[in-house]
C-alpha cells in the first residue's frame, strides 16, 4: 500500500517518527521529517505574476542571471579604486562601496577619536574630491553602483552626485542603489546619528529627490542582513525589515508622495545561511507578503509597485573563523539558497570575512562561487525549480504567516519607530542572539569544526588584508588643504542654509548638494543638521 | 563623539551589591556598533552571578576609564570588532593609568582578535583575551581569575 494513499499517521508511527531526533528549523519549530501533498496549496501562481511567490520574471535566470557583486572598500579612495578595477576585470557587474565607520557615523577623518577607524572597515570619504578619486577612470554611467550608506546616506549622495557632476554626469545618468534604510541602524550596527523621527525624514527627502531626479536609481534598500547579523531569527529579519519599510511608506504617503512612484524603486536585502531550502522559502514568502502589503495597506495600483526585487547577502555570522577555507562551502550553500529563492543580486563575502576585509584572492573565490552556481549548475535552468516541493511550499506558507505575526507585534508596540525608541525591537533581537548563542554553545545547533567534529586542529593564522595606517594622516592632510583653499564664506553660508532648512520642512537634498558643491565635508553637513535634530540616545539595554 | 556618561548607570540592573559579588564593566569603544557579542557576554556573566554594567555604544577610552572608576568595577571588559583593538586598548590602559594613579584594574578584551594580536595585547598588560567563539561557560571563571590578579 502506498503511504500517500494509506493512513499516513499510522505509517509515520510504524517508522518511528515520534522518536526521531528534533531538528529545529528557521521558524523555530521542529521540522517534520516528512511533508506530503495534503499540506500544500497547489496553486502558487506563475513567476512574473502577482503575488510573485515564484519570482519576479517569467523565465527568471534564463533571461538574465543576478547581479554579482562584492561589497568592497578599504583604506582611501585610491586603494579602493584599484580593488574595484581588479573586481570589474574579473566579471563583477558593478561596485558596492563599503564605507569606514567615521563616514557611516558622520565624522570627518580628522575628528577627535576617529583616527584608529579611518579606512579600516571601508573606504574613508570626507568630501566630494574623495568620490572623484574613488571613481577615477571608471565609467560611472555604465555600471551599477551600490552605496552602502545608512544614517549618512543623504550626505553621501550629495558628495557623490557633486563628484559625478564634476566628471560631467547628471543624476539621471546614474544607475545603482543606496541602502538609506536608517531604522535598522538603531537595532543593529549602531551607526545611528539623529533620533529615528528625524532619520525617517531624511529617508523621505532622499526618496522624493530620487523620484524626480534619478529615475535609474534605487534609493532605498530595505535591509534584513544587519538585523540577522545582530542575532535576529530569519523571521525577525524579514518581519522587522518590513515593519521598518512600512514606517517609511506610511511616512512618505503622509507627506503626499504617490505610492506608485516610490514603491517601484524599492528593493530588499536578506541573508542566506546554510538552511538553503528554508532560506529559499523565506524569499518566496517575503515577495508574496510584500505584494499583498503594498496592495492592501498602501493601495498600490501598479504591478511594479508590488514586485519585490531581492539582493542576497551571503557570509556574515554564517561564516566561521575556525578553518576559514570551509566557509567557501558555506558560501556555496548560501548562494544556492539565494538562487533557488530567485534573487536579483548577490553580495557573497570572502571566506576570510570573519577576520577582515577580503584579499584579492578571497574576493576572486567569492565571485567564482557565484559564477559556478550561475553558469555550471542547473539551479538557473528553470524558473523556481523548488515550486511545488511539499516542504518548500509548506515552509513558504509558514514564513508568510510568521512575518505577519511579527508585523502585528510591532504594530501593537506602536509601529517601528516607537518600537525602536522604547528599545523593544533591540531587546527582541538581543534575546534571539542569546538563544542562538546557547544553542551553538551546547552543540544543539551544529557547526562543523566549531562545535562538532572539531578534530585536533590548530588554529591557523590567515594571511589577512594589511591595514594601511597612513590613510588617516593622508585624509587629514587632504582635509587641511581643502579647508584652506575653499571659499570658506560660501561653505559657511551653504551650511547655515542647511541648518535653517532642517528647522523647516523643505527637502534637504538640494541644500546638501549645494553644501557639497561648496566643498563642505561630510562631518560639517552632519553637524549642521545635529544643531536642529539632536542625537539619538540609546534606550537601556 | 560621546553620549552622556550618566547613561551607563541607567543600563545597569538595579540590585544591591552582594558581598563578594564581582562587578564588571562591559564596554564598547569607538564607532564599532556591533554589540551582539557585548550583549551576549553581559547576559552570560549576569546569568553566572556577576554584576555587569554595560556602557552602551561609542564610548571614548577616557569615558570607559571614568565609568570604570566611578562604578568601582573589579574588571573592565572591552568588546571590539572593528579591528582597531590595538590602538583603542592601549588608550584605555593609558587613561586608567592616568586616572587610577598606578592602581590599574584588570582589563579583558573580546572580539575579532587574531592569536598574534592576542599575544601582543597580553604583553601590553591585558589580563585575558576572548576571541570570537570562546565558550560561554569559560567567561565568568576567566573574568574572576583576571580579577584576582588585581
Amino acid at each position: 500500500m502506498s503511504p500517500v494513499t494509506g493512513d499516513l499517521a499510522e505509517w509515520r508511527s510504524r517508522h518511528g517518527f515520534d522518536a526521531i531526533r528534533r531538528r529545529p528549523g528557521l521558524l523555530g519549530d521542529d521540522i517534520d521529517p516528512l511533508f506530503s501533498p495534503a499540506e500544500i496549496d497547489p496553486d502558487v501562481g506563475l513567476p512574473g505574476e502577482f503575488p510573485f511567490t515564484r519570482g519576479v520574471y517569467p523565465a527568471m535566470y534564463r533571461d538574465r542571471l543576478w547581479q554579482m557583486r562584492l561589497y568592497s572598500g578599504f583604506g582611501d579612495a585610491e586603494s579602493t579604486n584599484e580593488r574595484w578595477k581588479f573586481l570589474l576585470a574579473h566579471g563583477n557587474n558593478g561596485v558596492s562601496a563599503a564605507f569606514d565607520l567615521p563616514t557611516q557615523c558622520g565624522y570627518d577623518s580628522d575628528a577627535e577619536g576617529a583616527g584608529p577607524e579611518v579606512g579600516r572597515v571601508g573606504v574613508a570619504i570626507d568630501c566630494a574630491q574623495d568620490f572623484e578619486r574613488l571613481f577615477a577612470g571608471l565609467p560611472a554611467d555604465k555600471m551599477g553602483i551600490s552605496l552602502n550608506a545608512h544614517s549618512t546616506a543623504p550626505m553621501i549622495m550629495a558628495l557623490f552626485l557633486v563628484a559625478m557632476e564634476r566628471q560631467g554626469l547628471a543624476p539621471n545618468q546614474i544607475g545603482g542603489s543606496m541602502t538609506t534604510d536608517v531604522l535598522k541602524d538603531y537595532v543593529a550596527r549602531g551607526t545611528w546619528i539623529y533620533p529615528p523621527s528625524h532619520g525617517i525624514r531624511l529617508v523621505g527627502d532622499v526618496l522624493e529627490y530620487c523620484n524626480t531626479e534619478m529615475p535609474k536609481f534605487y534609493p532605498l534598500v530595505i535591509r534584513g542582513p544587519d538585523l540577522r547579523d545582530a542575532g535576529a531569527t530569519a523571521i525577525q529579519e524579514v518581519g522587522f525589515a518590513f515593519a521598518n519599510a512600512m514606517a517609511y511608506l506610511d511616512y512618505v504617503t503622509q507627506r503626499g508622495l504617490d505610492i506608485d512612484k516610490i514603491a517601484p524603486r524599492l528593493s530588499a536585502q536578506f541573508y542566506y545561511y546554510g538552511d538553503f531550502l528554508q532560506e529559499a522559502a523565506k524569499t518566496r514568502a517575503a515577495r508574496r507578503f510584500w505584494a499583498r502589503m503594498l496592495t492592501e495597506r498602501f493601495g498600490a495600483q501598479k504591478r511594479s509597485s508590488t514586485l519585490l526585487r531581492v539582493t542576497a547577502s551571503v557570509g556574515g555570522s554564517h561564516f566561521q573563523a575556525r578553518e576559514p577555507e570551509i566557509n567557501i562551502i558555506r558560501g556555496t550553500l548560501g548562494c544556492l539558497g539565494a538562487v533557488l529563492g530567485g534573487v536579483q543580486g548577490m553580495l557573497l563575502a570572502g571566506y576570510d570575512e570573519a577576520f577582515d576585509i577580503p584579499t584579492e584572492d578571497t574576493a576572486r573565490i567569492a565571485l567564482r562561487t557565484q559564477q559556478i552556481v550561475g553558469y555550471e549548475s542547473d539551479a538557473t535552468a528553470t524558473a523556481d525549480p523548488l515550486g511545488g516541493s511539499y516542504f518548500v511550499e509548506a515552509m513558504t506558507d509558514e514564513f508568510d504567516a510568521a512575518i505577519q505575526g511579527i508585523i502585528d507585534d510591532i504594530q501593537a508596540h506602536g509601529g517601528a519607530v516607537a518600537a525602536i525608541e522604547s528599545g523593544y525591537m533591540q531587546r527582541e533581537v538581543a534575546n534571539s542572539a542569546y538563544t542562538q548563542e546557547l544553542a551553538e554553545n551546547d552543540g544543539s545547533k551544529p557547526i562543523v569544526a566549531v562545535n562538532v567534529f572539531e578534530g585536533a586542529q590548530e588554529d591557523r593564522e590567515l594571511v589577512v588584508h594589511a591595514p594601511d595606517s597612513s590613510v588617516a594622516a593622508r585624509q587629514r592632510e587632504l582635509l587641511k588643504n581643502l579647508r584652506a583653499t575653499r571659499d570658506g564664506a560660501k561653505t559657511r553660508e551653504c551650511l547655515d542654509r542647511l541648518t535653517a532648512g532642517a528647522a523647516g520642512d523643505v527637502n534637504l537634498m538640494p541644500l546638501l548638494i549645494d553644501c557639497a558643491r561648496a566643498d563642505a565635508t561630510l562631518g560639517e553637513m552632519v553637524n549642521a543638521l545635529k544643531a536642529v535634530f539632536g542625537e539619538f540616545v540609546e534606550p537601556a539595554a | 563623539m560621546s553620549g552622556a556618561l550618566s547613561d551607563a548607570a541607567d543600563q545597569r540592573e538595579e540590585e544591591p551589591r552582594q558581598a563578594g559579588q564581582l562587578r564588571v564593566l562591559v564596554a564598547k569603544l569607538g564607532l564599532d556598533g556591533h554589540d551582539r557579542g557585548a550583549k551576549v557576554v553581559t547576559r552570560a556573566l549576569r546569568d553566572a552571578g556577576l554584576e555587569v554594567i554595560y556602557s552602551g555604544l561609542r564610548r571614548t577610552p577616557r569615558e570607559v576609564a571614568l565609568i570604570a572608576l566611578d562604578e568601582d568595577v573589579d574588571v573592565v571588559g572591552l568588546s571590539i570588532l572593528s579591528g582597531a583593538h590595538m590602538g583603542l586598548v592601549s588608550q584605555v590602559l593609558e587613561e586608567l593609568d592616568q586616572l587610577g594613579e598606578g592602581t590599574r584594574m584588570p582589563i579583558v578584551v573580546g572580539g575579532t582578535i587574531s592569536r598574534h594580536d592576542a599575544e601582543q595585547l597580553k604583553a601590553m598588560g591585558v589580563a585575558d583575551v576572548f576571541p570570537v567563539r570562546t565558550p560561554l561557560e569559560e567567561l565568568a571563571p576567566r573574568v574572576r581569575k583576571a580579577a584576582e590578579a588585581r
